[in-house]
């Protein structure tokens, strides 16, 4: 049997939200269109769909109205990114984001650099922060957004956007956040945060997968030009015929979320902290990302004396990435380690385990065990 | 992450060949290769006498592929001649190990590493 340790990656659909969707699928559930105006099934369904869009407003202290339904956090990125970027191009073309970032900004902001735009991309600390006096440092008069992801999805940093939002908001400058990882676990709220866009996943916190939210600030008003036609749906900002057996699956995902806010990122941050005890004393372990800043399930580091390819399949009774899903069929090194400063050579050593709601204590303890014995193999095969 | 077949993970996972032999002894040959930025390292041991190889073991460092096929190599050469041994060539170990393509320099180094320790024996 093998224990899921990539939680960062994705996360098992709750049975709860499993069966808050199935209720939206068949002939007796609610599978109208909820664009259908003039009957029940269209009623109930638009009904169910604004419900969800309540319950992950909820979640975020934000308005209903500022929750824009799309197909995941990739497509809220790019309609935020994009989308503002070609709203405001009149008043400047400067884009400030970190090398860090996930693929999805990094590669939007590519995109928008062939049309023109010109892209600051900041390196983190070595500890994976952005440090402040280089953001202010980037800043010109024609930046119109940044783009700083809250939670990193290999290391697990957690950046200050409360104080990276000041400082934008001070210079007039629109400020997006890439929330895929840090939604649910840790405390958000859009009124007192300085955030004008936030992108939005579900199968990060146990929702399903193909189904994601773009935050849009009304107060004071944000404006996005639409990169999905046709019909308008979602205010105008995103055309297309409203999922809602996904849209419902988010929505209860998000409540669920909210409910264990108080406790269970406690609880996994405990499952996190067993796991690093049960290894460090192999030695020649290095963690990667600020440890006080750090969000609950996940564990980054490197191996000395192992190659971190080795180690993967070494331990392929464990679930583990090395670098992240999205990036995992790329032979690189990890861009985001290597941003911070971290060798070609320690990035291929890097490990990323991540433990969530389903992990137990005995999962952890049999992973340490596996740890402690296949490092201890490969270490002994060495010259 | 580079996907390996069975049969190759196989020799990964049991590496029945790991360790060192006497290198002091008369009979003992050594030699290590590797790859120029040491990420892959392979140290072959292998006692030959009267010509045939009569055991075989091997340390690495690095890679699935220098690792399996370290152990691979021990299996195949014990009790082979050295004479039939000579012939040994990289197609043949890509043939018969089914490295893929970004690995096909572990073939060359288990050769290099090989001939080195015939040679070591043939030249007294």
């Amino acid at each position: 049997m093998t224990i899921y340790l990539d939680y960062m990656a994705t996360t098992p659909v709750d049975p709860r939200v499993i069966e808050a969707m199935q209720s939206c699928l068949g002939f007796d559930g609610v599978f109208g269109n909820p664009a259908s105006n003039t009957h029940r099934f269209g009623w109930q369904a638009l009904e169910h769909v604004e419900n969800a869009r309540a319950q992950v407003a909820a979640l975020l202290n934000a308005d209903p109205r500022e929750i824009i339904f799309t197909s995941g956090a990739t497509e809220a990125i790019n309609l935020a990114l994009k989308g503002a970027a070609q709203f405001y191009a009149r008043q400047g073309k400067h884009i400030i984001t970190m090398r860090s970032e996930h693929k999805a900004v990094l590669d939007t902001c590519a995109y928008l650099s062939s049309q023109g735009f010109e892209v600051t991309y900041l390196n983190p600390e070595p500890n994976g922060l952005l440090n402040l006096n280089a953001l202010q440092e980037a800043i010109r008069p024609d930046t119109i957004i940044a783009s700083i992801m809250h939670v990193n999805n290999e290391t697990g940093v957690i950046q200050n956007i409360a104080e990276i939002g000041r400082l934008l908001k001070e210079k007039g400058v629109l400020f997006h956040v890439d929330a895929a990882q840090s939604v649910g676990k840790l405390s958000l709220d859009l009124q007192a945060l300085p955030v004008d866009l936030m992108s939005l996943s579900s199968h990060k916190i146990y929702g399903p997968k193909g189904i994601g939210a773009l935050y849009v600030r009304r107060r004071p008003r944000v404006q996005l030009v639409p990169q999905m036609h046709g019909g308008g749906h979602e205010m105008g900002y995103r055309s297309g015929t409203l999922a809602t057996h996904q849209i419902v699956g988010m929505g209860a995902a998000y409540a669920i979320a909210q409910s264990q806010l108080a406790e269970e990122p406690q609880r996994i941050a405990a499952l996190r902290d067993r796991l690093w005890a049960g290894i460090v004393n192999l030695g020649g372990l290095e963690r990667h990302g600020d440890p006080m800043q750090m969000v609950c399930g996940c564990l980054n580091f490197s191996v000395e004396g192992v190659d971190g390819e080795s180690l993967v399949h070494a331990l392929h009774d464990l679930a583990i990435s090395q670098g992240s899903a999205c990036n995992s069929a790329n032979p690189e090194p990890s861009h985001v380690l290597t941003s911070m400063g971290v060798s070609r050579a320690q990035a291929n050593r890097s490990l990323r385990m991540s433990v969530g709601r389903f992990t137990t204590v005995a999962d952890i303890d049999l992973a340490i065990v596996r740890i402690n014995e296949q490092v201890g193999r490969l270490r002994d095969l060495s010259p | 992450m580079q996907q390996y077949s069975d049969f190759l993970l196989q020799h990964f996972y049991h590496t029945s060949h790991q360790g060192r032999l006497d290198t002091n002894a008369l009979d003992v040959y050594t030699a290590t290769v590797g790859t120029p930025d040491n990420q892959d390292v392979l140290q072959l041991f292998v006692q030959i006498i009267d010509d045939k190889i009569k055991s075989a073991t091997f340390l690495a460092k690095g890679s699935v592929a220098i690792i399996a096929g370290g152990q691979w190599l021990c299996d195949y050469i014990a009790q082979k001649n050295v004479s039939d041994l000579k012939q040994m060539t990289v197609e043949m170990i890509l043939k018969n190990l089914g490295l893929p393509a970004v690995k096909v320099h572990v073939a060359g180094l288990l050769v290099q590493a090989l001939q080195k320790c015939m040679d070591d024996y043939l030249n007294g």
